[in-house]
């Protein structure tokens, strides 16, 4: 106890010293240390995704050497006379598809007057869809057992090889190197290659496109025109024309080709697309596309494409979709027969 | 009184000088071996053996000046870097908590946008007039979304530079789904197109970057959630007592005196400091373990399956509209469908999560048994209709039952960690104080046997 008092009385002012140097010190360390922690401290930016190689507009396959098949046009001989739906021969396509009961068609969705999506009714409607359902009539007396798929411009000889579809109606053009994998109706519109472009556009053919970006459906033999008639325009692929009327639209694109009926609906859609009064720079008939294994079909496809030629149906088909945008109906193309294999 | 007391005091000092005066005045033999023995050996435990034989030529005042300054340097350490460690992990914490929220915001971003997407593709189905209580509801999705942009990237500045380009990717969607309505209310199909780019874009573009936002700030959070550095204290605190008790038992032989009051009682707070840092430690741990593999695990299926099932719910409407070729979104729906089942089937504290999804699941395949059987109108009306059994309403019990779950344990999550955090600068602040004592009554105790040589 006196050691302590006098320990005390002795070191008072050394004490108070002791005590607070040691505090202000440790007090003083302790707060620069946490401050410049705090201060220092941050993550590392987030890492953004690298960026993905934007995909070259793929020039689709461009045919070396145009495969020769005799007349693209010829198709096999129709069947005479045309089966009624209730005498269809027996084990043939068509009686698979009626006992299926509906006709699996591959058809754009898209392709405005073609073949295109209705938004207020939800139904896919147009010219080819009316081929499709001039056919179930054919197979089951009644227009409305078919079931569409829509599918895109490449995907329509994968979709006919796999049996995805029984037929497909999708603006196609007949040509000898699709012969080799697939089978066609007699020709039933024949249209042609064109431009469409921005209004006010001083390019009226596509030889004024030299340098500019052009928009064609990969897979197409659109594509495959443009790269050989305009060497010197700068293709661009999308998946379908509507794909080049966004691309279009955008500004990505100065111009779209096509075929005329395909052109005519994009310029539907766009007061300030165009198609300028311009010849076709290709033939473009269309047929209607078939597994090469249903030849009976396409003979079947063809005697009905015979009778719609001839009772006006075809014209009338044609005036309920095309004449507003393409004029008067023409006459209906002549078919041409006598494919043997 | 004081002179009694120094009488005590010079007693005390005639005493034990017989052996230290003998080590300091005349170059004690016994510390002569010591100072020529390491030679021979390498330069750094040379140095080791001078700074012994310097300790072992001092005089007695001198080795308890050392010894003093020996105190204040544990008391020093012990209380400042305590404190700092302490205090680092509440700053962890807090870090950690703000990384949650972000994760969680993050998520709810990329559910928001996918059930943008979802609506969006689902009213383009029913046709040009979309229901005004779908429009509703991806209007909020994408206010939503902005909302939640901007307090994300206000949140972690590190996030800002993918918050950006995530902003500008949900501006050009918005913009194309605008477009798409806009044409698709005319009748023209582009506006299809303008969907479809819309869609894709958002899963190509967009989605790597949310996918990038919620890794990194995954990470960035369990990084953060570490005890680890809290076992320094203890091992400091350790090595600290220690020294102090051999300290105690040099002054023991030499002062003849069991104890030291002011270095035991100094020891006695150095041993409290440890034990207790070492029961703060252990609590953190532990507590962190259930948080991760508790809430925040529940947050990570939860947002998920939400994410999944928000994408699946886009796919199906997808599937309808591509008509007859839409695989590839079926097959995007089955894949983020299976991983919705997993994640809903670990969620075992709400089965009927898993029962609600498991009927979403039977209404998708009736809508696909339709369509494949060439019944698309069917199949389009039971996906868009809002009836008792149609897509639209199974899925949105389960969507709106998962949402408030997630919401629940996003809140479990921040508050567990927000508890830690105060334990933690209470730690730190004992810890300053306790090597404050430390310094305090260590140096008073040896100042006590100091003085018996003045």
């Amino acid at each position: 106890m006196r050691l302590l008092s006098g320990d005390r009385s002795r070191n008072t002012d050394a004490s108070d010293h002791d005590w607070r140097r040691p505090l202000l010190a440790l007090a003083a360390i302790t707060a620069a240390a946490t401050l410049s922690a705090c201060t220092l401290f941050s993550y590392s930016p987030t890492p953004l995704p690298s960026e993905a190689p934007t995909p070259q507009p793929t020039s689709s396959a461009s045919p070396a050497q145009p495969a020769s098949c005799g007349n693209p046009l010829a198709s096999y001989q129709p069947s005479d006379p045309l089966p009624k739906p209730d005498a269809l021969p027996n084990g043939s396509t068509m009686s698979k598809i009626k006992k299926r009961g509906r006709l699996v068609a591959g058809v754009s969705a898209d392709t405005y007057l073609l073949g295109s999506r209705n938004p207020f009714t939800g139904e896919i409607e147009g010219f080819d869809i009316d081929m499709v359902k001039a056919v179930a009539k054919a197979i089951f007396g009644n227009e409305d057992r078919y079931q569409l798929k829509v599918i895109t411009a490449a995907q329509r000889i994968p979709a006919l090889e796999n049996g995805d579809v029984d037929i497909v109606a999708r603006n196609m053009t007949i040509n000898c190197d699709r012969w080799k994998q697939i089978a066609f109706s007699a020709e039933y519109y024949r249209s042609g290659q064109k431009i469409l472009v921005r209004k006010g556009s001083k390019a009226k053919s596509i030889d004024d496109l030299a340098g500019q970006k052009v928009c064609a459906p990969i897979g197409t033999s659109s594509m495959d025109n443009l790269i050989k008639k305009a060497p010197k325009a700068i293709p661009v692929g999308a998946d379908t024309h509507t794909g080049c009327l966004v691309l279009f639209q955008e500004g990505q694109v100065a111009a779209i080709t096509g075929d005329d009926t395909v052109l005519a609906g994009l310029a539907a859609q766009d007061p300030y697309a165009v198609v300028p009064d311009q010849r076709s720079f290709t033939e473009e008939p269309y047929g209607l596309g078939f597994n090469s294994s249903d030849v009976d079909f396409v003979r079947f496809v063809n005697a009905r494409l015979d009778d719609m030629r001839s009772d006006g149906e075809w014209t009338s088909i044609y005036n309920r979709w095309l004449r507003d945008s393409l004029g008067p109906a023409p006459k209906p193309p002549i078919p041409v027969y006598g494919r043997t294999r | 009184m004081s002179q009694a007391s120094q009488q005590v005091g010079t007693a005390e000092v005639i005493a034990p000088p017989s052996s230290a005066a003998g080590a300091a005045t005349a170059t004690p033999p016994s510390a002569s071996p010591a100072s020529v023995s390491p030679q021979p050996d390498s330069a750094s435990s040379g140095r080791l053996a001078k700074a012994a034989a310097a300790i072992n030529q001092m005089s007695t005042p001198q080795r308890l000046r050392l010894l003093s300054l020996g105190v204040v340097v544990v008391g020093v350490v012990i209380g400042v870097v305590g404190a700092l460690i302490f205090a680092s992990l509440a700053s962890s914490l807090s870090r950690a908590k703000a990384d949650t929220a972000q994760l969680i915001r993050v998520q709810k971003i990329q559910s928001n946008l996918l059930s943008a997407d979802a609506t969006a593709t689902n009213a383009f189905l029913v046709g040009g007039l979309e229901p005004p209580v779908q429009r509703a509801a991806y209007d909020q999705a994408i206010s939503g979304t902005s909302a939640l942009i901007a307090e994300a990237a206000q949140a972690q500045p590190a996030d800002g530079a993918a918050l950006s380009a995530l902003n500008q990717q949900v501006l050009s969607y918005a913009g194309m789904i605008e477009q798409a309505r806009a044409n698709n209310r005319q009748g023209l199909p582009v506006g299809a197109q303008y969907l479809r780019n819309a869609s894709a874009q958002l899963r190509n573009d967009a989605l790597p970057i949310l996918d990038n936002l919620v890794t990194t700030n995954a990470a960035r959070a369990t990084d953060e959630m570490k005890a680890g550095p809290g076992y320094v204290v203890v091992v400091i605190g350790l090595l600290a007592l220690a020294g102090m008790i051999t300290a105690q038992v040099w002054l023991a032989r030499r002062f003849k005196r069991r104890i030291n009051v002011g270095m035991l009682a100094s020891s006695i707070v150095l041993f409290v400091v440890v034990v207790g840092s070492l029961i703060v430690v252990l609590q953190l741990r532990s507590a962190l373990n259930d948080i991760s593999s508790g809430s925040l695990a529940a947050v990570n299926t939860a947002a998920d399956a939400r994410i999944n099932a928000n994408n699946a719910k886009a796919n199906e409407s997808l599937t309808l509209i591509a008509r007859g070729s839409g695989q590839a979104f079926e097959t995007a729906w089955k894949s983020s469908a299976d991983s919705v089942s997993e994640g809903v089937g670990r969620l075992s504290d709400r089965p009927e999560l898993a029962s609600q999804w498991q009927a979403y699941t039977d209404v998708h395949t009736q809508i696909r048994a339709l369509d494949d059987g060439g019944q698309w109108d069917k199949a389009v009306a039971r996906a868009t209709g809002s009836g008792q059994n149609s897509s639209n309403t199974v899925f949105g019990e389960f969507d709106g039952n998962l949402a408030g779950y997630l919401d629940g344990v996003s809140q479990d999550a921040s508050s567990s960690l927000a508890t830690q955090q105060p334990v933690m600068v209470v730690a730190a602040i004992l810890l300053l104080l306790g090597g404050l004592a430390v310094t305090l009554l260590g140096r008073r105790g040896v100042a006590e046997r100091l003085r018996e040589y003045r």
